[in-house]
């Protein structure tokens, strides 16, 4: 890796952009090109960041992703991008792609071959395959997660597989589960062409999902009427655009939706009849558990009315006139509201709580189920649901919505994967904390994760409280890091092994966005050098454990744990890469997989379906013409197949099993972590509109780079000045765990309140996550990466 | 950067004919992107999906220039153009058909104060020209186009 350090990592993109047609070959993207070569071919795909899933037409010409444009007729984005998709192309062509398998000898990272890279591997899990963890991503495509939860659940009969988006939407599926009974929104983007209202819960759409928030501001530009209401901690761009600011303090926005729900009580404006024919009572049991305890109505009553709007002022920092705007929105029904959300209440040591009240809010005032009334959640990876969700890839769950404590589950999964009956162990793995503090651990101080492989994720970036997290690992003996990525990163320069990894167009795909919207398209070009697809590497993985004979790579007739047919009826040999897309494998994993998304009602059509489309949003079903019909809402009759003729409203998957949703009563709790006088700032982190997540790939890419080169600290000029700070001095930004040193910047992008700094997590030169907290939600699992304690000084 | 010198020329030629077309008014074409091959394995429906607008040409530019917008903005002299009018035009753009970086410092505060000059390609004292917007107007300007040059420089590298 000594080639690859900082430097020529900085030096590379620098000329990404340049004119230098490398080799002398097609100019492509970056490459100074002034007009598109002849015979430029154009197919589908979705764009390779988000959760909004654009679709992108994809030029290419030479053999090289040369141009982008936004597909017209992709219904997500109805032909607009914004400046990542734009340059999505550009992603494949950083100077420094992993181009070779390299394995750390005598300290350092050498080239070596894919055979050798994967006996190394092949070696350590067979060792002791109880000792092994798989960690991915909401990158991981479809076929991607599910070859890799089944590797891990039938073939090693270890469940130790998690996936980054633990830090990122897990305490959304807690809500939507508490809730709903089954995850996943049930409104979709179509709300956002019809809500009269717009609720951003600690959201910043105009950077984050950039796209679907000009889908509803640009709805003005045609007449139309959308308020937008922005309640957050921070000031943004979206803010820009909103009607009303409401900042709260962090945390407060648990007491702002009880005390929402006190006034629509207490003025009796909720919705009588949709909750008196749909909806149960809850709050939280001894122990606490997901489904909780029924409580009456006059339990609930009483619990919100411990939110007067003056307690409201005191914990959430919302004036009683505010407060009591946004209640008389609630209880207007002729209004249709649509509540977004993401990391702002994903990222709360009390996430689970406030996606059930924000879901309590909805269902309490009956906007719900009708075309602009939605609490919809947002995602941040292209597949968060299509992958992490519905294929289950986390260390509790079975694909299609399947729990491992579960026997039917396990008994169901056993039956579609063809393995012996208890195959699948009953004891959930580690989930994302537990996974690398057991990493690092000593083995013989309970670190029984001796191996971890990390595809498609930069835990060492990304990981809250990183010199807890992940450090020690590398200071102790036989504790082996495997890291499958497309460039260097934080992550890879502390492997042990790295593969290289085909990106994007560079192998076939299909991921599934916020919406429920299950997306394919097919390879386009060729990764660079030796780098291979995901899928191949699990596969090749596995074949070399079968090959050493570990019997669960074998199903219940001795076959192949991934046997693929050819055409002609003869396995075809998969894990050799020369033939390893002699047969579309995507396809066949995906049609297998299908067969799981029946059970919770998420059903998938075949394969082929999605090839034709521009993505289909579950459940999608055949109707008796045989074609296949999407849903835009579910739980709601003449939208959702699954809801019966007068009904109306139908939670079939209700958690007290009578088609009720559950509003829940939660309360205030006070942050784990809050300024003192020692440490007396809040500490937010977030991103920007330029980069995505951990900059791997936008850090590369020359416009974005250019226009967002560093990371910097937010700070309001009323602290600054107290703090002797100027505008564009370096500072330093200490909590309890790490320092960092950062440009300030006053009247940034953002603005934050006073007390509280701003940090984004983009810039691997300045790591945040080495100040941020660990202390996660309860049922989730999932950090808070909004709110800890920090102090300022100038350097 | 740099403009090619095959850049420069046909920015010279464009230069030319744009000049003579520059009062017409032209209607943008905005299908049958030139040389494209549709893919095979979509359906009927979706085969339209290549109507989507396709990347402007530069040789197509005369006839786009009015409706296009955005051609006779380039006249504007910035030092990196080395006095070549469409030198920045290229420099702006990652490839063809690709949204433009603002070389300008630019308030990110809603679309008003980008359109007070680029919805008609407000010329300025010296020669210098707004570039004409080349799409109908929409309202968030800073989610395709950003900087040419973050407001904050970057840091110093170790040595």
């Amino acid at each position: 890796m000594s080639k690859m350090h900082r430097r020529t990592f900085l030096g590379g993109v620098g000329t990404a952009a340049g004119a230098t047609v490398l080799d002398g070959a097609t100019p492509r993207m970056g490459d100074e090109i002034v007009e598109l070569p002849d015979g430029v071919s154009w197919d589908k795909a979705p764009c390779r960041f988000c959760g909004t899933g654009c679709h992108v037409q994809v030029g290419v010409a030479g053999g090289q992703v040369v141009a982008i444009r936004g597909d017209r007729h992709a219904a997500v984005n109805q032909g607009r991008l914004c400046v990542k998709g734009y340059h999505v192309g550009l992603a494949l062509y950083g100077t420094d792609r992993l181009r070779t398998p390299l394995l750390r000898r005598s300290g350092e990272l050498v080239p070596v071959s894919w055979d050798t890279a994967l006996d190394a591997l092949a070696e350590r899990v067979a060792r002791e395959p109880a000792g092994f963890a798989l960690y991915g991503s909401g990158q991981w495509t479809i076929p991607e997660g599910y070859a890799a939860q089944k590797l891990m659940k039938a073939g090693l009969g270890n469940n130790h597989i998690d996936a980054n988006a633990r830090l990122c939407m897990s305490s959304a599926v807690t809500g939507f589960l508490a809730t709903y009974g089954v995850d996943e929104p049930a409104g979709s983007f179509d709300d956002l062409d019809r809500c009269d209202v717009l609720l951003l819960w600690g959201n910043n759409p105009a950077e984050m999902h950039p796209v679907l928030f000009s889908r509803v501001v640009d709805r003005r530009l045609r007449g139309e009427s959308v308020q937008i209401i922005d309640i957050g901690t921070r000031r943004t761009r979206s803010t820009e655009f909103a009607n009303t600011f409401v900042p709260i303090t962090p945390q407060g926005d648990l007491a702002l939706a009880c005390g929402i729900a006190h006034l629509l009580l207490e003025r009796g404006t909720w919705d009588h009849e949709f909750v008196t024919k749909h909806c149960s009572f809850r709050a939280d049991s001894t122990p606490p558990t997901l489904e909780g305890m029924a409580i009456d109505f006059a339990e609930y009553r009483r619990r919100m009315a411990e939110y007067p709007p003056e307690r409201v002022a005191e914990l959430a920092g919302v004036a009683p006139d505010v407060l009591s705007m946004l209640a008389d929105l609630f209880g207007n029904r002729s209004l249709r509201i649509t509540s977004l959300w993401c990391m702002g209440m994903n990222q709360h040591t009390q996430g689970t709580a406030i996606n059930c009240l924000v879901h309590g809010l909805h269902l309490l005032s009956g906007h719900f189920g009708r075309p602009g009334d939605a609490p919809t959640s947002l995602t941040g990876q292209p597949s968060a649901c299509g992958t992490v969700r519905e294929v289950g890839t986390l260390a509790h769950a079975l694909p299609g919505g399947g729990l491992v404590a579960k026997a039917e589950h396990r008994a169901h999964a056993e039956e579609i994967w063809r393995v012996p009956a208890g195959r699948i162990s009953p004891k959930p793995g580690y989930h994302t904390l537990e996974m690398f503090r057991r990493f690092s651990t000593p083995q013989t101080a309970g670190g029984d994760i001796h191996t971890l492989w990390v595809q498609v994720s930069n835990p060492a970036q990304s990981l809250p409280n990183l010199g807890a997290l992940i450090d020690p690992s590398r200071t102790i003996d036989d504790k082996f890091l495997v890291v499958s990525d497309v460039y260097p990163t934080e992550t890879t320069r502390i492997a042990d092994l790295v593969l290289p990894s085909a990106l994007w167009v560079e192998k076939n795909g299909m991921v599934g966005n916020s919406e429920r919207r299950t997306q394919q398209w097919f390879k386009m070009v060729d990764p660079p050098g030796d780098a291979r697809d995901d899928c191949w590497q699990i596969i090749a993985l596995a074949r070399r454990l079968f090959d050493r004979g570990l019997p669960g790579l074998r199903d219940r007739d001795g076959r192949f744990l991934f046997r693929v047919d050819g055409p002609r009826g003869r396995e075809a040999p998969i894990w050799e890469w020369s033939r390893y897309y002699d047969v579309n494998v995507d396809r066949a994993l995906f049609d297998e997989y299908r067969r799981f998304s029946h059970h919770k009602h998420k059903d998938l059509a075949p394969y082929d379906e999605y090839a034709k489309a521009r993505g289909l949003r579950w459940p999608v079903v055949q109707r008796s013409d045989g074609s296949w019909q999407e849903t835009r809402m579910r739980f709601v009759e003449g939208e959702d197949p699954h809801v019966g003729a007068g009904k109306g409203v139908d939670f079939y998957h209700s958690t007290t099993k009578d088609g009720r949703a559950q509003i829940w009563a939660r309360p205030w709790v006070a942050p784990p972590e809050q300024p003192d006088d020692e440490y007396p700032l809040w500490l937010c982190t977030g991103r920007v509109l330029e980069h995505w997540h951990t900059g791997t790939m936008t850090m590369r890419m020359a416009p974005l780079r250019n226009a967002m080169p560093q990371a910097y600290v937010e700070i309001h000029p009323d602290d600054a000045r107290r703090l002797a700070i100027a505008e564009g001095d370096t500072v330093v930004v200490e909590t309890r765990r790490g320092a960092l040193e950062l440009v300030a910047w006053l009247d940034g992008r953002g603005a934050v309140q006073p007390g509280s700094v701003f940090i984004p997590f983009f810039d691997e030169r300045s790591l945040v996550n080495r100040l941020t907290l660990d202390a996660h939600d309860a049922f989730s699992k999932q950090p808070d990466y909004k709110k800890c304690a920090a102090r300022v000084r100038p350097r | 950067m740099i403009p090619s010198s095959g850049g420069r020329e046909r920015a010279a030629r464009a230069l030319v004919l744009s000049a003579v077309l520059g009062a017409t008014i032209a209607v943008a074409a905005m299908s049958g992107g030139r040389g494209a091959k549709e893919p095979s394995h979509l359906d009927g429906n979706d085969r339209a999906a290549t109507d989507a607008p396709p990347a402007v040409r530069y040789d197509e530019l005369p006839q786009r220039a009015v409706a296009g917008g955005d051609f006779f903005a380039e006249l504007a002299m910035l030092p990196a153009s080395g006095g070549k009018p469409l030198g920045p035009r290229s420099s702006r753009r990652a490839y063809v058909g690709a949204p433009p970086v603002v070389p300008h410092a630019a308030a990110p505060r809603g679309a008003a104060g980008c359109r007070a000059c680029h919805d008609t390609g407000m010329a300025f004292p010296g020669g210098a020209q707004a570039p004409r917007m080349s799409h109908e107007p929409l309202t968030v300007c800073t989610q395709c186009h950003v900087p040419a040059v973050g407001s904050i420089s970057p840091v110093k590298e170790d040595g």
